[in-house]
């Protein structure tokens, strides 16, 4: 059983899409025999089969992008599971002799079994299994963080220890109950006015996010404000219809979806040189806890109704205070929403969370004095305030998001719809 | 534009080898069209690095390679294994040459070949002055280089020219004029009708050859060979080709060139003119063909084999590849990995 990895086939490509699959599971292919096109983001290009065999596997459908050092396809050539490649099969040569490849003299030059160079500047053995494979920054950044690279396993290409590797093992040797106090380098000064409390492993995590985020995001924050009396009256029309308490936050998230889908860019991921637009909203919502912060997400909201979402965001609430949501229940957001107004806020400046372009904070409705039609009336102003990440989105672009987003939340018929 | 055979492979003038010899370089022609359908092949399932089709050009590369002396010296580029190993430059170090292994550009000592250049033209002034330091020591040894048509546009390809020119070098100038420098086409490559008549500039004979035919580029370069041999200096050979595959794995000519191209381009496929000629004969049947492939593909899978079955380099090798000392930056660098 050998396991078809995709190599890099281009200059640092990173993934390519299945195009089609030439030989279906279960049927037979030879050596170097076309297995299956893929997509580079340069040029459609057809791999062939490394060993002959039964495909016992596709690593990816048709359509599907597949990653640099993910199994692109897993071949049965007969071969025992975990066997080496074949090549690694050859006996080696005896120390002072070019192995007998058996080649003709070539017609003019003279290179045959006589030449020794190769055989002995060579060393042939095999190929060593607990070789470490990291890149020499990665390794000068494991000797700083006093992690052991042999004690890891890479998730890179081929085994590859990445910097992502060696934070996680950072992280894993912080969990082991290691007061904070004691991993510092320099320990912590504390008068006899003052109290050392080891921060939380939630808490480390959530300043380790909140600095990155600072240090890697160039945000700016617009701030509006709606007049919210059309929300309320829906929420409550609402509520009072399905006997269930719908969370104004609950119709922010359905009433943010429809402007994500006009300007994808508030749904997307910055990845290098790219930008990763996400088909799905997952929407993050900020919820209070004993504990800290926490942001468990709504998958899929384009696809619920505000019902759906109002329980689900409850459910959420609830699970990440009781501290028993999982870890997909608390990944994959591709928006936040704020309800700093659940705790009486109004404009504020949130942080971008990592992975994501955009957040929205809503602030608590008051009402306000507000000029219409050159006379003063009353109405609930709810204040927005949105940070988004200046590198992929312009002001102009954020402009017309909120624009976008006071028009829907200003007369809750338009997304309601 | 020289020609001996035709595109029927029948004989338009005087075959310059007999049919047993043709019947060899027939061979080595297949072997290196395989070594290269495999290098396509190996570098798309992750084995090798960037590979540079040679596919096209077998004929340019065995033919010149068949007019030399074994001790002959030849200093070529990433395009030419045909020509390498027809000189001694074994597969395997070839393929080791393309997967990013130092051991790659270590040839066995009596082959005078030297490592692939991968930079385009820098080569062409090695071999001028390999083949100046043989005739200061009254050897009657020659160099050969092999470059494309875009060198011509490197200000190397002229000093190497005028050098040999002026000192009368013993040095053959083998231009495979394949069509593209990448994307770029001959026609922006040169105002020139020829590549071969810019010899003229330089004071050397220059001759443009059908590149796709055996024959006459084998003629054309063994007359060079004896000119150089003969103190007679240097000769630009223009062989006339074409890549038909992309300018490497990572290249997509769809993006630059008609399609419509590439099947034409089959039509003067150079082993296929020499198939029918050996036909013609009487020296050619199917039993031989088939017996002639698998020759060579088992050659070239033995060579994979070997080429794999080496211990990966180590760190040393690769940063003690090129100094005879490591410079103190090369060296830190070097410990850092170490540590």
């Amino acid at each position: 059983m050998r396991d078809f990895v995709l190599p890099d086939i281009g200059e640092g490509l990173v993934e390519a899409e299945i195009v089609a699959w030439l030989v279906a599971e279960g049927e037979q292919v030879g050596l170097d025999d076309p297995l299956v096109e893929v997509e580079t983001d340069k040029t459609v290009v057809v791999m062939p089969a490394p060993v002959a065999g039964i495909v016992v596997r596709h690593g990816a459908a048709a359509g599907e992008t597949i990653k640099v050092g993910s199994v692109l396809a897993v071949i049965d050539d007969g071969s025992e599971e975990g066997a080496p490649p074949p090549a690694e099969s050859v006996p080696p040569p005896a120390d002072d002799e070019i192995p007998d490849a058996e080649v003709d003299p070539p017609l003019v030059g003279s290179f045959g079994k006589g030449a020794t160079t190769l055989g002995r500047r060579i060393e042939v053995v095999r190929a060593e299994s607990s070789r470490v494979l990291a890149l020499p920054l990665v390794r000068k950044l494991a000797r700083d963080q006093g992690v052991d690279l042999g004690s890891i396993s890479g998730s890179g290409s081929g085994g590859q220890i990445t910097r992502a590797d060696i934070m996680a093992a950072v992280e894993a040797k912080a969990d082991q109950a290691v007061p904070v106090a004691a991993r510092k380098a320099a320990p912590t000064v504390a008068g006899p006015d003052a109290e050392v409390i080891p921060m939380s492993k939630l808490r480390r995590t959530i300043a380790e996010r909140m600095s990155q985020s600072w240090a890697e995001i160039p945000r700016v924050t617009t701030f509006d404000e709606v007049d919210a009396s059309r929300l309320l009256q829906a929420r409550k029309a609402l509520s009072l219809r399905h006997g269930q308490n719908i969370t104004l936050e609950a119709l922010v998230v359905k009433a943010v979806v429809p402007a994500l889908v006009e300007f994808p860019e508030f749904n997307a991921t910055v990845s290098g040189d790219d930008l990763v637009v996400h088909r799905r909203h997952h929407i993050a919502v900020a919820v209070d806890t004993p504990n800290g912060l926490m942001i468990p997400v709504v998958h899929d909201a384009g696809q619920l109704t505000v019902l759906e979402i109002a329980a689900e965001i409850v459910r959420l609430a609830t699970g990440a205070a009781d501290r028993t949501l999982g870890a997909d229940d608390m990944s994959g957001g591709t928006f936040t929403v704020s309800n700093i107004g659940a705790v009486g806020g109004g404009h504020g400046t949130p942080i971008v969370p990592l992975g994501t372009t955009a957040i929205l904070s809503v602030g608590r409705a008051k009402d306000s004095a507000v000029v219409r039609n050159g006379a003063v009336v009353v109405a609930p102003m709810m204040p927005l305030s949105l940070s988004y990440d200046h590198r992929v989105i312009d002001g102009a672009l954020g402009r017309k998001f909120v624009a976008r987003l006071l028009e829907n939340l200003a007369e809750p018929a338009l997304f309601l719809a | 534009m020289r020609n001996i055979l035709d595109l029927e492979g029948r004989l338009v003038g005087e075959a310059p080898i007999d049919i047993d010899t043709t019947r060899r370089l027939y061979r080595a022609l297949v072997e290196t069209r395989a070594y290269d359908k495999k290098g396509t092949t190996l570098q798309r399932q992750g084995r090798l690095a960037t590979y540079a089709p040679l596919l096209g050009q077998e004929a340019a590369q065995v033919g010149s390679a068949a007019a030399l002396d074994p001790h002959d010296w030849m200093v070529a580029t990433y395009r030419d294994a045909g020509a390498m190993w027809m000189q001694g430059y074994p597969w395997e170090v070839l393929l080791l040459s393309r997967s990013g292994d130092e051991r790659g550009g270590r040839p066995p000592v009596h082959v005078d070949v030297l490592p692939p250049s991968i930079t385009v033209g820098a080569h062409m002034i090695h071999a001028v002055g390999i083949s100046w330091a043989e005739k200061l020591q009254g050897t009657d040894r020659i160099a050969i280089t092999y470059f494309g048509d875009g060198a011509t546009s490197e200000g190397d390809f002229h000093e190497a020219m005028n050098f040999a020119g002026v000192f009368k070098t013993p040095t053959v100038f083998l231009c495979q004029n394949n069509g593209y420098a990448i994307s770029m086409p001959r026609e922006r490559q040169t105002a020139s009708d020829t590549i071969a008549q810019k010899a003229d500039a330089y004071g050397m004979v220059g001759e443009q050859v059908d590149g796709n035919d055996l024959f006459a580029v084998y003629a054309s370069t063994k007359e060079a060979v004896d000119r150089a041999r003969a103190g007679e200096g240097a000769t630009l050979i223009e062989a006339v080709t074409y890549r038909v595959g992309p300018h490497t794995t990572n290249d997509d000519p769809g993006r630059y060139r008609d399609p419509e191209e590439e099947r034409m381009a089959l039509d003067r496929d150079p082993i296929e003119r020499v198939r029918r000629y050996l036909e013609h004969e009487g020296a050619w049947d199917t039993d031989w063909e088939e017996s002639v492939q698998a020759k060579a593909s088992t050659t070239i899978e033995r060579a994979v084999e070997l080429a794999e079955s080496l211990s990966p380099p180590s760190p040393e090798d690769i940063f003690g590849a090129v100094y005879e000392e490591m410079s103190p930056d090369l060296r830190r660098q070097f410990e850092q990995v170490e540590s």
